[in-house]
C-alpha cells in the first residue's frame, strides 16, 4: 500500500466519522484544523483506523500523535511487509 | 460485535433522506425500520441525529396514537458515555421508545442530583459509576471484615442516590453492575479466597441484585454482557485510561441495546409472544418431504442436538410466561402428527397457544394469531430460518420484531436471548401460569361454540370473581398490569410500585383488583381499578384496566358494583370516569356509556378525543352477573 493510498483511506474514515464529505487531509493537517475533529471523534478515528488496517495502537502512541503525517507513519510502521 | 439484526440496506442514506419529508409518525416508522439493522457507528450517529429531529417535530399528544412513547432520561456519569448516546437513541427507536437523553455534569454526582430539577422530570436516572476507582479505593486483601464493610458502604451510597432519584425526581434509578478491570488477585480461587477487588465486585453485584429484586432500582447487567462477549471486548483498557470510556465503542451497540431493553421492560414494552416456524426452526429438515423418521431432532446428530437445545429453551421461555405460537407453511395434520409422535419432541401441542400450519401467507397467519390471542402484533417476535419469510414479515408487519436467525441452529438460543425482546424486571405468579390460561381459553372457546347465548355460556363456566382492596402481596402483579395493559385500559397511566403502594396506603383512595377462576383454571389477577376522591363528595376513576384474556366475562360489571359499594361507604355521591384514547384502546371507547355513565364534558387537555363521564350513584342499576362474586376486604 502506498502512502497516498493510506492517506486516502484515512481521509475516507474521518469523512465518515464527521459525516462531512468535504474534509481534505494532508501530511501537516492536525485535529484543530478540521471542524468537529475533537478528542471524542479522535478516539472514534483511532478505532476505525485500527479496524480498517488491522493494526493496533498503544495508548501512549495515540497520545503522542501531532498530525496526520505522524498517524500515517505509525500505520505504515505497523502494516505487515511495509 | 454485531446485534442479531440484518445488515443495513445499501440505500441507507437515501432512505434516511426520504423520510425527512414524511409526516412525523411516518418518519418515525421509517427510521424505526432502519434502526432494526446492524448499523456502522457512522450510520448509527446519522440515524440518531435524524431520530432526535423527528422526535422534536412530534407534538406532545401525537405520540401515543402512533405507538411511540417519549421517555426522558437523565444520565449522571462518572465516566465518558458520549459514544453511547447515539446507539442508545437507535436501540430505543428499535423498541418504539423515543429516548430523550439529558446529561448531567461529568463527575459531580451528588451535586447534580441535589440541583432542583427544571422542566420535565426524567422517567429514569442512569447512574454511570466509576466502578474501577471505587473498587480500587481500598485494599482489603485478607480482611473479610473490611471487604464486607466496603460493600456495605458502597451499597449505602447507592441506596442514598436511588432514594434521592425516587423521591426528589420521581425517577426510576438505573445502576450498571460492577466489573473489576484488574482485580483477580488469586486466579481460579479468587472468589473462594475472597477479599480481592474482583471478589468484592461480585459481592457488590449480589447486593445490587437484591436491591433490584426489592424494586428500588434497575440493574443494567454489564457483568452479564462481559461474561457473554468477553470483558476485554466490553472494556478496552486503553480507552479507559485514555478517555475514561468504560464501554468500548466496539461494544456500544450491544450495551445500548441491552440497556434499552431494560428500560423497555420496566415500561412494560417487552414482547409477549414468540411465533415459530417449524421446518429447520424447531427441527432439522422438511417434515413434508423427510417424514417423521427423516427430520433431525435429538441425539444422533449435532444438528439434532442443537434443535433439541433450542426446543428446551423455548419451553423455558414458555414456563416463564412467554406465549408460544406456530406459523408454518405446511400441512396441518403432518405437523401435528410429528409433534405428537416424534419421541425426541420436547415441545408438545399443549405448549402452543395457537398453531397455524397451512399454505397461507405468513403475514396473514400472524394477523390471525394476534386476533385469536387478543394481543397486539407489536408484542410479537417472529423466528424463522427462512430469510424470505423474515423479509416478508419485516415489510408487511413492521411492528413485529424479527431477529436475524443465524444459519447454524446451534446459535438460535444466543440469537433469541441476545435480542432481549422478552426481558422482564419481575416475575409474577400469573407469568408462570400464562400458557395454561391461554390453553384454558382455547377450551372455553370450544365450549362457547357449543353454547349459543352468552349468559348461558358464562354460567356454564362456573366462574368466581374475587375482588379485593389493596394488598401488598399483589403489588408486583398490579404494577405489572398497570405498565403493560394497552387495550382494555381507559387512561393508560403508568405507575411504579412505590406509586401503587402510596395509593394503597391512602385511605381516601380506592384500589381494587379482581381475580377470575372457572372450571378450566385460574386466570389470576386480571383487573385493576384506582379511584381518587374529588371535590363535591365524589370519586374519580384514575385507572381502570383489564387483561384481554377475560373479555366479556362480566368482570367489569362485578368491579363496578364493588366500586359503587366502596364509594357509598365513603359517602360519595357520584363517580367520574375519564377515557383517554391511544392507538390501542379503542375497544373501551364506549366503556363508561355501556356502564350507564352519562357524558359529562369534553376534556380540555390533550389527547384529542378524551372524554369525561359521570354516574350519580342514585342512578346505578345493579346488573346481573353470571358469576359468583367474592369480596375480600
Amino acid at each position: 500500500m502506498t502512502r497516498d493510498e493510506v492517506l486516502n483511506r484515512v481521509t475516507g474514515l474521518i469523512r465518515e466519522i464527521l459525516d462531512d464529505e468535504t474534509v481534505v487531509l494532508n501530511e501537516t493537517t492536525s485535529a484543530p484544523d478540521v471542524p468537529g475533529w475533537d478528542s471524542f471523534n479522535n478516539i472514534n478515528l483511532m478505532i476505525a483506523v485500527e479496524k480498517a488496517f488491522a493494526v493496533s495502537f498503544r495508548a501512549h502512541e495515540i497520545e503522542a500523535l501531532r498530525n496526520v503525517g505522524e498517524l500515517l507513519d505509525m500505520i505504515e510502521r505497523k502494516l505487515p511487509n511495509a | 460485535m454485531d446485534l442479531w439484526l440484518p445488515p443495513p440496506p445499501a440505500e441507507f442514506r437515501e432512505r434516511l433522506q426520504t423520510f425527512a419529508a414524511a409526516n412525523p409518525a411516518a418518519r418515525l416508522d421509517g427510521l424505526a425500520a432502519l434502526a432494526s439493522h446492524n448499523l456502522s457507528p457512522a450510520q448509527t450517529r446519522l440515524l440518531a441525529k435524524a431520530a432526535v429531529e423527528a422526535m422534536e417535530q412530534v407534538p406532545a399528544d401525537g405520540l401515543a396514537s402512533s405507538g411511540y412513547v417519549k421517555v426522558p432520561i437523565r444520565i449522571m456519569a462518572e465516566w465518558t458515555a458520549d459514544h453511547l448516546l447515539a446507539p442508545l437513541v437507535v436501540a430505543g427507536l428499535r423498541r418504539r421508545l423515543l429516548l430523550d437523553i439529558a446529561t448531567g455534569d461529568y463527575g459531580s454526582l451528588h451535586q447534580s442530583l441535589l440541583a432542583p430539577p427544571e422542566g420535565q422530570l426524567p422517567r429514569f436516572i442512569l447512574f454511570l459509576l466509576d466502578v474501577d476507582r471505587r473498587l480500587e479505593s481500598v485494599n482489603t486483601i485478607g480482611d473479610a471484615g473490611a471487604s464486607a464493610q466496603w460493600v456495605e458502604n458502597e451499597m449505602a451510597e447507592i441506596d442514598k442516590l436511588a432514594l434521592r432519584a425516587t423521591e426528589h425526581w420521581q425517577a426510576t434509578p438505573v445502576f450498571h453492575n460492577y466489573i473489576s478491570l484488574g482485580g483477580n488477585m488469586f486466579g481460579n480461587h479468587d472468589t473462594a479466597i475472597g477479599t480481592g477487588p474482583a471478589a468484592r465486585a461480585r459481592s457488590m453485584n449480589a447486593a445490587l441484585s437484591g436491591a433490584a429484586a426489592g424494586g428500588g432500582l434497575l440493574t443494567w447487567d454489564l457483568a452479564g454482557l462481559a461474561a457473554d462477549i468477553g470483558r476485554r471486548g466490553l472494556i478496552d483498557a486503553r480507552l479507559w485510561h485514555h478517555a475514561k470510556m468504560l464501554i468500548s465503542p466496539d461494544a456500544a451497540a450491544l450495551a445500548a441495546d441491552q440497556l434499552a431493553a431494560l428500560l423497555g421492560a420496566a415500561l412494560g414494552r417487552s414482547r409477549k409472544v414468540l411465533v415459530l416456524d417449524l421446518d429447520n426452526t424447531i427441527w432439522g429438515g422438511v417434515i413434508g418431504d423427510d417424514g417423521i423418521e427423516g427430520i433431525r431432532l435429538g441425539q444422533g446428530s449435532a444438528e439434532g442436538e442443537a434443535f433439541s437445545a433450542f426446543q428446551r429453551y423455548v419451553k423455558s421461555l414458555r414456563s416463564r410466561g412467554v406465549v408460544i405460537a406456530v406459523a408454518s407453511k405446511n400441512t396441518h395434520e403432518i405437523c401435528t402428527a410429528a409433534i405428537r409422535q416424534h419421541p425426541e419432541m420436547i415441545l408438545k401441542m399443549d405448549d402452543f397457544a395457537c398453531f397455524r400450519a397451512n399454505w397461507d401467507n405468513k403475514a396473514d397467519n400472524l394477523i390471525d394469531i394476534a386476533k385469536h390471542l387478543n394481543l397486539g402484533l407489536d408484542s410479537f417476535v417472529f423466528f424463522d430460518d427462512s430469510p424470505a419469510e423474515r423479509q416478508l414479515i419485516r415489510q408487511e408487519l413492521p411492528m413485529v420484531a424479527v431477529p436475524e436467525a443465524p444459519a447454524d441452529p446451534s446459535f438460535y438460543i444466543d440469537c433469541l436471548a441476545g435480542s432481549h425482546f422478552f426481558d422482564a424486571v419481575s416475575l409474577s405468579a400469573e407469568d408462570l401460569q400464562r400458557n395454561e390460561q391461554y390453553l384454558g381459553n382455547e377450551k372455553r372457546r370450544a365450549l362457547s361454540n357449543e353454547t349459543r347465548d352468552l349468559s348461558g355460556f358464562l354460567r356454564s363456566l362456573d366462574m368466581t370473581i374475587t375482588i379485593r382492596g389493596f394488598n401488598g402481596l399483589d403489588l408486583v402483579r398490579i404494577t405489572q398490569l398497570i405498565n403493560k395493559t394497552n387495550q382494555f385500559n381507559l387512561t393508560t397511566r403508568r405507575y411504579t410500585e412505590a406509586d401503587v403502594r402510596a395509593f394503597g396506603d391512602d385511605p381516601a383512595t380506592v384500589v381494587l383488583s379482581a381475580r377470575v377462576r372457572d372450571k378450566f383454571g385460574d386466570n389470576g389477577l386480571i383487573s385493576v381499578v384506582i379511584a381518587k376522591p374529588v371535590a363535591g363528595e365524589g370519586l374519580s376513576i384514575d385507572t381502570w384496566l383489564m387483561s384481554c384474556r377475560v373479555l366479556a366475562r362480566d368482570v367489569e360489571k362485578a368491579l363496578m358494583k364493588a366500586l359503587v359499594d366502596a364509594a357509598r361507604r365513603r359517602g360519595a355521591g357520584f363517580l367520574l370516569g375519564y377515557y383517554a384514547p391511544t392507538a390501542k384502546n379503542k375497544m373501551v371507547e364506549s366503556f363508561y356509556k355501556d356502564q350507564g355513565f352519562a357524558p359529562y364534558r369534553e376534556a380540555e387537555a390533550p389527547p384529542a378525543g378524551a372524554t369525561w363521564w359521570r354516574l350519580d350513584l342514585t342512578d346505578y342499576a345493579e346488573p346481573t352477573i353470571a358469576a359468583n362474586m367474592e369480596i375480600v376486604e
